[in-house]
């Protein structure tokens, strides 16, 4: 008995909540590690393979909806309500009560913030889908390493159908070709069907005008197929998020589809973790903490050696579009040209402005991934943080001093050390204040203490559901920390007795100096 | 081996980020101008005497800050502080390092000079008149104390016993607290204080115009984004102080 846990990854409190009772009555579950791949291929294979399936959806606020919840799982529900697989949903009562038409009448509501008000319910909810999911027959469908590639309309398609198609060879997988017209029968084909049927996994490559690819997927979709859909579109580069939420990876250049297309294979074949081994292992926050820890695709370019400081510098892009998006949102709500403005108040003002604006992405924290070395840390570039939409204190240092140099301001990032942590916090140094050298924690604290320069918790503008620094649980209100608060938290920390200065980079001064 | 004054200004700088005012009841006022000599600032003229016009800003908050030497330093109250009906306490403060301390400050607030870029340039004239000397600093922020008791230990065993006048019990010991008048009964070594003092002056901050803006015969004001006044000044650092 396999159960696929579906869940916030941010979400760790009511994720550990759930699991301690899951462990109780002993239900199996697997789960996606949290990774930067969005495969909708490798969920239909594992729907198509397991008992049941549990979805705890809580709520995700966004800038138009207060009660909405992720679009991921959402996705991952309506997929397993296509494969039909027995199912236990847990909805926040906030979210059921306002989207109450996008589930089945069986899901179960529970209060997010005290869950443990409705344990009996809840546990009993469980108990009666473990003896459903024992003694449900479940007809798992029949599969060989067989590799289906629909091919569409179009020479760019065609042209890179051969690429694909040997992929998927090196892949181990017999590939069989469909193409042109499915003899005109539309969804009469049962030939179709059945070959669909006996795939262990379809590949759809879409032209731009619908075709008879197009239906063959329709086909797949319905029956919740292991399917990779690759759409043509001279419009590529414009589609966020790409791969689509419905799993669509829109591609108009071939070399960049094949590496996407790869790495769709590469995690299609990866396995699923067992959350209750590692609940076991632990406990049941651990557990959410490392399945909610991203596992990506690290570039040289993200790796930094952490006593490195002036290397830092090298992972702060103003020039990406984020953070050039970003600005000119500010630039124009100011109305006037950033660099013009020079007094501290404006300084601050544009700070504030920056840090609203992050505010509004409902980004999410997470800890530091493991790199296997204790001698490099990955730090995530303003695309990928857009990307992930999840970020580490010192991804969110090195954005918020992009977003301030691109701003025209002195951006700051600031190391810190104490017991056994590290942090990093982000601001900026008034334009009229000297260049420091070798600045001391007490340089820093005059500094803020006249407002000679700005520190903020980076990690207020994205959620998280513990304090990360010197703030205080109270303080995130809605996970998220407003900026006054976030720039005492981080003048708190500063002021702690065993807080140690490791580095403060000024990011101007040392790209002027060269560094 | 540092001197005991120099063990107590690098540990306030390193901690605070100001060098504390020596000797510690000495009055140095914002806008002042001068020089280190032998650990002090020694003014050696002012903006107003120099008639270069500044604005100053008022800190909008006060703190206080209880601050001891890491090392070497013991507080201890007379049995009975805590009690209530108690009018009369004593409070021994001994120091066993040279250089150890005790600063206690109420109502700390910070003043600095607002307008840094004008005062830049009219300085540069001030320098072409003739009137300004590279070497000059300029006290560009202090913090006022509504009281404040500091203590400075120059021996390596050495203490001070302190009457407090009280009208209600001790809660913890803090040499700064407006509603109790301390005063000082028995000295033993050798130790710099000033107790219970109100309106001095006992952090500072100093900035310099860097070297190569009295070089400059084309200082132009600033323009656009060119970072001109961002530049212009630089600030000494405590070893400088320590070394004067």
């Amino acid at each position: 008995m396999q159960v696929y846990f579906s869940h916030s990854y941010r979400d760790v409190a009511i994720n550990s909540y759930f699991l301690e009772h899951f462990v109780e009555e002993d239900v199996s579950l697997l789960a996606d590690q949290k990774t930067d791949i969005w495969c909708v291929a490798k969920l239909e294979r594992y729907l198509s393979e397991i008992t049941g399936f549990v979805s705890i959806i809580p709520r995700r606020p966004t800038e138009n909806d207060p009660v909405a919840y992720s679009p991921y799982i959402g996705r991952e529900l309506d997929l397993a309500r296509r494969a039909r697989v027995p199912r236990l949903l847990f909805v926040d009562e906030q979210v059921f009560k306002h989207h109450r038409l996008d589930f089945p009448a069986d899901a179960v509501p529970f209060p997010s913030d005290a869950p443990a008000e409705r344990a009996a319910l809840l546990r009993k909810a469980i108990r009666t889908f473990r003896t459903k999911m024992e003694t449900a027959p479940r007809f798992p469908r029949e599969q060989g390493k067989r590799a289906t590639l629909v091919i569409g309309d179009g020479k760019p398609v065609r042209g890179a159908a051969q690429d694909v198609a040997e992929i998927l060879t090196r892949e181990q997988f017999n590939v069989r070709q469909l193409s042109g017209r499915f003899q005109d029968r539309g969804l009469d084909d049962i030939r179709l069907l059945e070959t669909l049927w006996g795939s262990e996994l379809c590949v759809f490559m879409l032209g731009e005008r619908l075709s008879d690819a197009h239906l063959a997927l329709a086909v797949a979709h319905a029956d919740c197929i292991p399917s990779v859909r690759l759409q043509y579109s001279r419009m590529a580069d414009d589609r966020k998020p790409n791969p689509t939420i419905a799993g669509v990876f829109h591609w108009n250049n071939a070399e960049k589809m094949l590496v996407e297309f790869q790495e769709q294979l590469t995690s299609y074949k990866e396995g699923l973790i067992r959350p209750l081994e590692m609940v076991q292992q632990s406990n049941a926050v651990d557990a959410a903490q490392k399945m909610g820890t991203m596992k990506w695709r690290v570039r040289s370019d993200n790796l930094w050696q952490p006593h490195d400081y002036p290397a830092l510098v090298q992972h702060v892009h103003p020039e990406h579009s984020f953070v050039q998006d970003e600005v000119n949102r500010v630039r124009l709500e100011l109305n006037q040209s950033l660099g013009q403005l020079r007094d501290r108040a404006t300084s601050m003002e544009i700070t504030r402005l920056l840090y609203h604006g992050l505010l509004r992405h409902r980004l999410g924290y997470e800890l530091e991934p493991q790199t296997g070395s204790h001698e490099a840390q990955q730090i995530r570039t303003p695309t990928q943080i857009e990307t992930h939409r999840t970020a580490t204190c010192l991804d969110l240092a090195c954005l918020f001093a992009a977003l301030l140099e691109a701003a025209n301001q002195r951006a700051l990032i600031a190391i810190l050390s104490g017991g056994n942590f590290r942090h990093a916090l982000a601001g900026y140094c008034a334009l009229d204040e000297p260049v420091w050298t070798n600045p001391t924690k007490g340089d820093l604290r005059r500094a803020l203490d006249l407002g000679d320069a700005v520190l903020f918790e980076a990690t207020g503008a994205v959620e998280a559901q513990q304090p990360v620094g010197a703030e205080i649980q109270q303080e995130r209100r809605d996970k998220l920390l407003d900026f006054s608060t976030a720039k005492a938290a981080a003048k708190r920390m500063i002021y702690q007795d065993e807080i140690h200065l490791d580095c403060l980079l000024d990011v101007q001064s040392l790209r002027q100096s060269g560094g | 081996m540092a001197s005991p004054v120099k063990l107590y200004q690098r540990e306030m700088h390193e901690n605070l980020g100001f060098f504390p005012t020596w000797f510690p009841g000495d009055q140095i006022e914002i806008g002042d101008v001068g020089i280190f000599s032998e650990g002090r600032f020694r003014k050696m003229s002012s903006l107003n005497e120099v008639k270069i016009p500044f604005k100053v800003s008022q800190g909008v908050s006060k703190q206080s800050v209880q601050y001891t030497s890491t090392k070497g330093t013991s507080i201890t109250p007379s049995a009975g502080a805590a009690v209530s009906g108690i009018a009369k306490v004593e409070i021994s403060v001994n120091f066993s390092h040279a250089g150890s301390f005790v600063f206690h400050a109420n109502g700390l607030s910070p003043r600095q000079i607002e307008n840094r870029s004008l005062v830049a340039e009219a300085i540069v004239m001030a320098y072409k008149r003739k009137e300004w000397k590279k070497e000059w600093l300029l006290v560009e922020a202090l913090h006022t104390a509504d009281v404040a008791t500091i203590i400075v230990s120059e021996d390596s065993k050495a203490g001070v016993i302190l009457a407090a006048n009280v009208d209600a019990p001790l809660v913890g010991v803090y040499l700064a607290d407006p509603k109790v008048s301390l005063s000082v009964t028995s000295i033993s070594g050798k130790v710099i204080h000033v107790v219970g003092a109100h309106e001095i002056h006992p952090l500072y901050s100093c900035l310099r115009l860097k070297d190569h803006f009295f070089s400059d015969p084309s200082l132009v004001p600033v323009r656009g984004i060119a970072p001109t006044s961002v530049n212009a000044y630089e600030r000494p650092g405590i070893d400088e102080l320590l070394d004067s």
